[in-house]
């Protein structure tokens, strides 16, 4: 498998020189590559932005934590000192028996006959807690809900937990479409593959014969097929950049409660995880037509 | 003399059923010129086959030098056949390189400097007599040149042994003969050549070690023989 710098060089020229001499099966393959990116890249996006919207929507809640029954002061402290150390929690209240009764009758009114001195005995006490935007607001709940005074977290769970299954939803839905997409584009990048080594065939038979090794026959297919995928996952990345850029500032006026997350906070990663999915692409179809031409050699 | 090629009851059965070889006993020495002669599908060609590994026999032995083919691993194979020169009838030329460049192919794809290469492509071309060809592509050559650049890219690798699978049979007699007496001369230097052929005059007026094949078996094997049995 080592090849000296020089054959190396030599191998991605011929690569290349494929590439370009097939140039209309290449196009074709860098078509599909970015298709099955681009729905790679949006089913990420959208499950991202669900994501963002469900974390958004519960930090403009406030999280009720309520205690349990008869803790002494020293628990409530716990609590105290635990929200004081959490990076995502913008500000928190305590809430005690009987400020929790005046804010009920605050809601409900304070007519005769709704709520009864001695009352608020049967009230938790709570802490009131708003989060900021850096909050991961199921990683607090979590860890709130684990400390021993704590008897219940409200939070609009449902509302939540709705949102979050949407997300999964879509993401598992984006995946089995990326699956079948990926499937037609290994497909054609191996068909692609296979008419340069076919139309070659002659110049791998003779390198065999005067003792070239496997792996320098394979290197210009694998640069080939390396160079498909960069290319079309390149090409994906650029898209779905100008096109998230485009959607953002569109909703922006139409629906502005939305809170989108920001292209720039995700491209680096995305880009990464197109130009990578994109090259594996490449490099399978490519291993996949050499290695069954090779055996049929 | 030292063997360069020993074979062991060697049979050969393709996946079809097809009998090309057996039980084939056969050694060559080192230094060695010799006629393989017989019927198309006698099984001159799976023998070359064999030796050069393209083919692994069904049974029996094969060995080149201190090596047992059959026994070479994947990753041998590739530096086993810089040992081995192959020539063809169809001269398997890469129609868009030149002369020089499909010589120096043969150096390129086993990784020789460019040193290397500009040192032993127009040593050889001087040897097969195509000093000014080199910037020739096959289809400005005739024939009888093609196969000298075929020759060129066989020996160029410096093989040990050298196997011409009816070399001559698209050429005209002179031409063929052109071809002969490099393969002569290239043997006098001290490669092992092996020659499968249907050129009776060659064979008859060259009077070489001769060995007569039909249906996978070595039906004659004569020192200073002709092509048909002399009565």
């Amino acid at each position: 498998m080592t090849l000296k710098a020089k054959t190396l060089f030599h191998c991605f020229k011929e690569g290349w020189g494929n590439l370009a001499r097939n140039s209309l099966m290449s196009l074709a393959s860098i078509g599909t590559v970015l298709v099955s990116l681009l729905v790679l890249g949006g089913v990420s996006l959208l499950a991202l932005n669900l994501n963002h919207m469900a974390d958004m929507a519960l930090q403009s809640t406030k999280i009720r934590v309520l205690l349990k029954e008869d803790v002494n002061f020293d628990a409530t402290e716990q609590v105290r000192f635990w929200l004081q150390r959490q990076s995502g929690v913008e500000s928190y209240q305590f809430i005690s028996k009987q400020e929790g009764l005046m804010r009920l009758e605050g809601i409900f009114g304070i007519e005769e006959g709704v709520f009864r001195d001695g009352d608020e005995e049967f009230l938790p006490e709570e802490f009131e807690v708003s989060l900021n935007s850096d909050a991961d607001a199921e990683k607090l709940v979590t860890g709130l809900l684990s400390l021993s005074s704590v008897e219940e977290v409200l939070y609009g769970q449902e509302f939540y937990s709705q949102v979050r299954t949407v997300s999964k939803i879509a993401f598992i839905g984006g995946i089995i479409v990326l699956l079948l997409v990926g499937f037609a584009t290994l497909l054609i990048i191996t068909n692609t593959i296979r008419l340069t080594v076919f139309a070659r065939r002659r110049e791998i038979e003779i390198m065999s014969l005067v003792g070239a090794t496997d792996w320098y026959i394979r290197w210009p297919y694998i640069f080939e097929g390396l160079l498909i995928g960069i290319i079309g996952s390149l090409l994906a990345a650029l898209l779905l950049s100008r096109g998230y850029y485009f959607l953002e500032r569109k909703l922006v006026n139409v629906a502005s409660f939305l809170h989108l997350v920001t292209y720039d906070s995700v491209q680096l990663h995305l880009t990464w995880i197109l130009i990578g999915v994109g090259a594996a692409f490449g490099l399978i179809g490519s291993l996949i037509s050499v290695k069954r031409f090779l055996k049929a050699s | 003399m030292n063997a360069m090629l020993r074979m062991r009851s060697v049979s050969k059965v393709y996946h079809n059923g097809t009998v090309a070889l057996s039980s084939i006993n056969l050694t060559v020495d080192k230094g060695e010129l010799v006629f393989i002669v017989g019927p198309s599908g006698a099984g001159k060609s799976t023998l070359f086959k064999l030796v050069n590994r393209k083919e692994l026999p069904s049974s029996g032995e094969v060995w080149v030098g201190r090596k047992s083919v059959p026994d070479l691993k994947k990753g041998e194979v590739p530096i086993f056949r810089r040992n081995v020169g192959m020539i063809y009838q169809d001269f398997k030329l890469l129609s868009n390189k030149t002369t020089f460049e499909n010589i120096a192919f043969a150096l390129e794809v086993v990784e020789a400097s460019r040193r290397e290469v500009l040192r032993q492509v127009p040593a050889v071309l001087e040897l097969v007599g195509l000093r000014d060809k080199g910037k020739a592509y096959p289809h400005e050559l005739s024939g009888g040149e093609q196969q000298r650049v075929s020759l060129a890219r066989a020996i160029v690798n410096r093989p040990i042994i050298l196997m011409a699978d009816e070399p001559t049979g698209n050429l005209d007699p002179d031409t063929s003969w052109g071809i002969m007496d490099l393969l002569v001369e290239i043997n006098r230097r001290g490669t092992t050549v092996l020659m499968a052929t249907h050129n009776k005059d060659i064979v008859n007026r060259m009077r070489r070690r001769v060995i007569a094949m039909e249906h996978g078996k070595i039906i004659r094997d004569e020192q200073r023989g002709a092509y048909d049995i002399e009565s």
